[in-house]
């Protein structure tokens, strides 16, 4: 994971997971992720994690730290290029915890409903979904 | 009973009957029902999902049961707002998602290969043609 004393700006080129935690939000059917796992309301920002400095044993335990946390099951995680919310106009942002210095937020999203839709629906499209082990 | 009554109500038993198994209504009434059980209450999604209303689940429910005859089956979600989402998607990027409110709008989204159509329209009981011919243009 990212030394929390020196984390650098989120490139458009790094990938950034969003944990799946709700079994509506992913398609059994092709194993696809459903862009309501992207609407970001009831709060402005999206909350991810990024890959750079991570190993995928990491990555899925941070979602496991969620799913315990939450007292959710973790389904699987959805890996997004980051330049697939920029290009929405829509901007990356480091956010590190003490618990996880990979945490990052996507905000500026629109207010209205309809556009909210039309971006998760495009970001969606550029998501691979991955089961978790 | 009326003869003429009789025919009324074998022709909508008919219809019923025929309409369940093309839309599959039966079927989706249960899978809405079944995702509104598991959205009732706030943080369903694992990230602090606001629960979804019995207003959005009637509103939802009614659409679906407004859907025509020969209909394609949409998808049931929902989303952390607490709307009950249908969706239609022939590939990834053909595809309409139409969110339901708990005061009648329809708020929808879709991608129709290169072009894109988003917008929200009211939903008193009959499906906006607009909506219809998104669907149908998938």
């Amino acid at each position: 994971m990212l030394d929390p004393g020196a984390i650098p700006s989120v490139d458009p080129a790094e990938v950034l997971a969003r944990y799946v935690l709700f079994s509506g939000h992913f398609r059994t059917s092709d194993n696809s992720v459903k862009p309501n796992a992207f609407i970001p309301h009831p709060y402005a920002d999206l909350s991810l994690t990024r890959h750079v400095a991570a190993t995928d044993a990491e990555l899925w335990a941070e979602g496991q730290r969620i799913a315990v946390e939450r007292t959710a099951t973790l389904y699987g995680r959805a890996d997004v290029p980051a330049n697939a919310f920029t290009t929405q106009g829509l901007r990356t942002v480091p956010d590190p915890l003490p618990e996880n210095p990979n945490h990052a937020v996507v905000n500026e999203w629109p207010k209205d409903k309809p556009a909210q839709k039309l971006m998760a629906i495009q970001i969606a499209s550029k998501a691979t979904y991955l089961s978790a082990p | 009973m009326e003869f003429a009554d009789i025919l009324d109500r074998a022709a909508h038993q008919s219809r019923e009957l025929l309409r369940d198994s093309i839309l599959g209504h039966q079927e989706a009434f249960e899978e809405l029902a079944a995702i509104w059980d598991r959205c009732r209450n706030a943080g369903w999604d694992g990230h602090e999902a606001l629960a979804v209303e019995q207003d959005t689940y009637r509103g939802a429910y009614m659409l679906i049961d407004a859907l025509p005859l020969g209909f394609p089956r949409p998808s049931l979600g929902a989303e952390p707002d607490g709307q009950l989402t249908l969706e239609w998607r022939t590939s990834p990027s053909r595809i309409l998602s139409v969110s339901v409110d708990p005061d009648g709008y329809l708020h929808y989204a879709g991608l129709f290969g290169a072009s894109k159509r988003y917008g929200s329209l009211t939903f008193f009981g009959t499906v906006p043609q607009e909506l219809l011919q998104l669907v149908r243009s998938l």
